[in-house]
């Protein structure tokens, strides 16, 4: 330090003080001019000596802060201590804040100032990164609250939501790039589902990551809570991304973290920061990319949860539609009685309205006692219990409808919970009609064993009337000249020949000797056969017909034709007989919508339903001994059997019958309906 | 007047055969199964064969089926009483294994007498 006046010793004494210090160190006069300084100034300012000789302090101060200084200048002069933050401007134009304190030394009777700086650039940038890191905060919770407010979120536009996240991020964040991923099915790969581009501000997604490809990236993603990688290009999880993704697309730093669902992690939100250099994550963007990842986790959650209460809300709807629509009667049931029913069950019941069930127990829909005797009320109220204890329950049922009839039914009972109430769902099966068809396939299981055992019988018949009529033939021969044994011996063959006919019959009722069907129209057959029916009938019998010459074509024996008409006229003028002897007998050929139909109908005693449910069992005759075998109607059941037909029989006693034959026409399938149906009017 | 043997399980049946056969002058060997069948025509000069197709044991069919593939050209006349299954299958059966004519039990001795003058006749089958 130089020392040009006579105050020079004192000065470096200064001087010397001044040089152990770590700062700054000047005496001014009162003008400021520099009397004396330390090397640390000169290092500093980059000044030579002789340059700060004289030189005012002023001029190093930078201009924006030189009225100030000028005026704590004074105020160091007029006495005071005075601390104040001062840019310091170096020759080569550094600018360094400084604090510098002044105050007036005395020295042999003259006063000086004497000032101090520290460069307080650390402190100044400690407290911008105070100032930095409070505004991001500030603008980090703005952001989340923003984001949690937002009703996109809220929604169950998923895709919304990210689409928010994702611009919400990279504004926040300052990032170019913002992206929202999650694993696929077999957790293979992640697949973008959103990224936000801040420069073209748009949306991507569909991108897929493979796990195989990233192994490094994939292991961070399920064991760091969040990956800060300032430079991406060198972070031991996010190189392995240089060459294929962060080099093409000038990504220089990536901020990730993992979003986890129950535990696990699920996808994760990265963010990107594109530029010339490496960014360096502070710990509360760490913190706002976790939160952004817990955020993606809650609307996630959210829309699985309002997913799974719309898919119950449906399933609602499509168990209230099976219930509505269900062919089978529906009811609902709690301890109570009916709480809900569809309309199948209004019909199966006889109701007019769903409220005439209502509140009504089971019990009351049954006749006092089920048909194996047991109470109905104590057997019903069993039945819901071992519904309720096994989760289902099946059993058959006679109930009553509200005109009083009984019905037999199928009844599955459902342990349920709606509206977290325990109930008992019940599907009630009519029976009735499973039950005739059940009769109905017994009643042929029985005929076809009589078939079996007449074919047997016909079998062994064949071969005795054949011994018996050859010998009593060979014995008519031999009795030549012996009129009495003749004349036996013919009614011995006359009454072999009937017997054989009735095996013939029994034959034929048995499905043997089939004839040879032809296709033929049935109306021209049926009127020769009437002819015929004509001739053995009494004249108090009338006999009408209807014929329908452009009927369909249908494929029989016209000898089994004649069979037919012949057997049911018979039958026919035999009730009309028993009637009182005068009626009419209506035969009538025409189509249905399936077959061709021949119908014979007459105005006789009718059938009693016992009656009827046995006239196609063979030998079954409500005639005198002697007038029929009880094989003529079996024989039409065979016929028709044979044919493929069906049979229909209506009877009211008193009023009369009606036999109808439904034949398949010619081409058609030749199922054209249940073997036969009984059906009482 | 031919050589005939007559098949038939049934005795009364097949005696009132015999009596038929003998009144219309024929010769008439007996058997009642087809194994015995089988024995009595390697012992005769036959002119024609008579038998019954539904039969314990092997049926009329067999024996039909098994004379046919020795080479045998006897003319056939098979019948049958019907029984396990429909007897006009059954004939047409026969016929269709080289039986000349078929009857059904129970016949006349006329309709007999036509089967086996068809039967023999050297162009019939």
């Amino acid at each position: 330090m130089p020392l040009a006046t006579a105050r020079s010793r004192t000065l470096a004494d200064l001087h010397a003080v001044g040089d152990s210090l770590p700062g700054l160190f000047y005496v001014i006069d009162g003008a400021g001019r520099l009397l004396a300084w330390n090397q640390a100034y000169e290092r500093v300012s980059g000044y030579s000596a002789a340059e700060l000789e004289g030189a005012c302090v002023l001029d190093f101060v930078d201009p924006a802060d030189r009225e100030r200084a000028g005026v704590e200048l004074q105020r160091v002069n007029s006495g005071a201590y005075v601390q104040a933050e001062v840019t310091f401007v170096s020759k080569d134009g550094r600018r360094t804040p400084y604090l510098f304190s002044g105050r007036t030394v005395v020295i042999d009777g003259e006063t000086f100032s004497t000032g101090m700086g520290i460069d307080i650039s650390d402190r100044r940038q400690a407290v911008d990164v105070l100032r930095l890191r409070e505004l991001r905060h500030a603008r980090q919770r703005d952001a989340l609250i923003d984001l949690t407010r937002s009703e996109a979120l809220d929604s169950d536009d998923v895709a919304a939501a990210f689409r928010r996240i994702t611009e919400t991020a990279s504004r926040t964040l300052g990032v170019a790039r913002a992206s929202i991923w999650s694993y696929n099915a077999d957790r293979s790969a992640i697949v973008c589902d959103d990224l936000y581009d801040r420069d073209s501000d748009t949306h991507a997604s569909g991108v897929e990551l493979s796990a195989a490809a990233f192994p490094a990236y994939f292991l961070a993603l399920d064991n760091m809570s969040v990956l800060a990688a300032d430079d991406a290009r060198t972070h031991p999880a996010t190189r392995e991304f240089t060459e294929s993704y962060l080099v093409p697309l000038g990504i220089m730093s990536m901020l990730d973290a993992p979003i986890r669902q129950g535990g696990l992690v699920d996808g994760v939100i990265c963010h990107e920061h594109v530029g010339e250099e490496a960014r360096a994550w502070t710990s509360d963007e760490s913190a706002f990319a976790v939160a952004l990842a817990n955020l993606v986790s809650l609307v996630r959650a959210g829309a699985e949860r309002r997913a799974a209460e719309l898919r119950l809300r449906r399933s609602e709807i499509r168990y209230r539609a099976l219930f509505e629509q269900s062919a089978d009667a529906e009811v609902l049931l709690d301890e109570q009685g009916f709480i809900d029913c569809n309309s199948a069950a209004v019909t199966l019941f006889g109701c007019d309205s769903r409220d005439e069930l209502m509140a009504r127990h089971p019990a009351d829909l049954s006749p006092q006692a089920q048909p194996d005797g047991s109470d109905s009320r104590a057997r019903a109220l069993a039945h819901i219990a071992q519904a309720v204890a096994d989760g289902q329950h099946r059993f058959e049922w006679l109930h009553q409808r509200i005109d009083g009839t009984t019905f037999p039914c199928d009844v599955c009972l459902t342990n349920v919970t709606v509206d977290g109430g325990q109930m008992v769902l019940g599907t009630i099966r009519d029976l009735t009609a499973t039950r005739e068809m059940e009769a109905q396939f017994r009643q042929s299981q029985k005929l076809e064993a009589v078939a079996t055992l007449a074919r047997g019988i016909a079998h062994d018949f064949n071969n005795i009337l054949g011994a018996m009529l050859g010998c009593a033939e060979l014995a008519k021969m031999d009795a030549e000249g012996m009129p009495v044994v003749q004349e036996m011996l013919t009614q011995v063959l006359a009454a072999g020949q009937r017997a054989a006919g009735v095996v013939r019959q029994l034959e034929t009722f048995s499905g043997e000797r089939p004839g040879e069907p032809r296709p033929l129209a049935l109306g021209p057959v049926v009127a020769e056969a009437l002819a015929l029916l004509r001739s053995s009938l009494p004249r108090s019998i009338e006999i009408g017909s209807a014929l329908d010459a452009a009927a369909p074509l249908v494929n029989v024996d016209p000898v089994h034709v004649h069979q037919i008409v012949m057997n049911l006229g018979i039958n026919a003028a035999h009730a009309i007989r028993d009637a009182g002897g005068a009626g009419r007998i209506t035969v009538t050929v025409d189509r249905t919508s399936e077959a061709v139909r021949l119908a014979v109908h007459d105005t006789g005693v009718g059938m009693t339903p016992d009656v009827q449910a046995r006239i196609f069992e063979p030998f079954f005759t409500t005639k005198a001994p002697g007038e029929g075998t009880g094989l003529g109607l079996p024989t039409v059941h065979g016929l028709m059997a044979a044919y493929g037909g069906s049979i229909r029989v209506s009877s009211t006693p008193g009023k009369g019958s009606t036999f109808e034959l439904l034949f398949p026409p010619v081409g058609r399938p030749s199922d054209v309906g249940r073997p036969f149906t009984g059906r009482h009017d | 007047m031919a050589r005939i043997l007559l098949v038939d399980d049934d005795d009364q049946f097949r005696g009132m055969m015999e009596t038929m056969l003998h009144r219309m002058g024929h010769d008439v060997v007996s058997a009642r199964s087809v194994g015995e069948a089988l024995r009595e025509c390697g012992q005769h000069d036959l002119d024609l064969l008579i038998t019954d197709l539904i039969m314990p044991d092997r049926d009329g069919l067999e024996l039909i089926r098994d004379l046919r593939r020795e080479g045998a050209t006897l003319p056939i006349l098979a019948m049958t009483g019907g029984g396990r299954t429909k007897p006009a299958m059954y004939l047409k059966m026969a016929a269709s294994l080289g039986a000349q004519r078929v009857l059904a039990k129970p016949f006349t001795f006329a309709e007999l007498t036509d089967a086996i003058a068809g039967a023999l006749q050297p162009q019939s089958g």
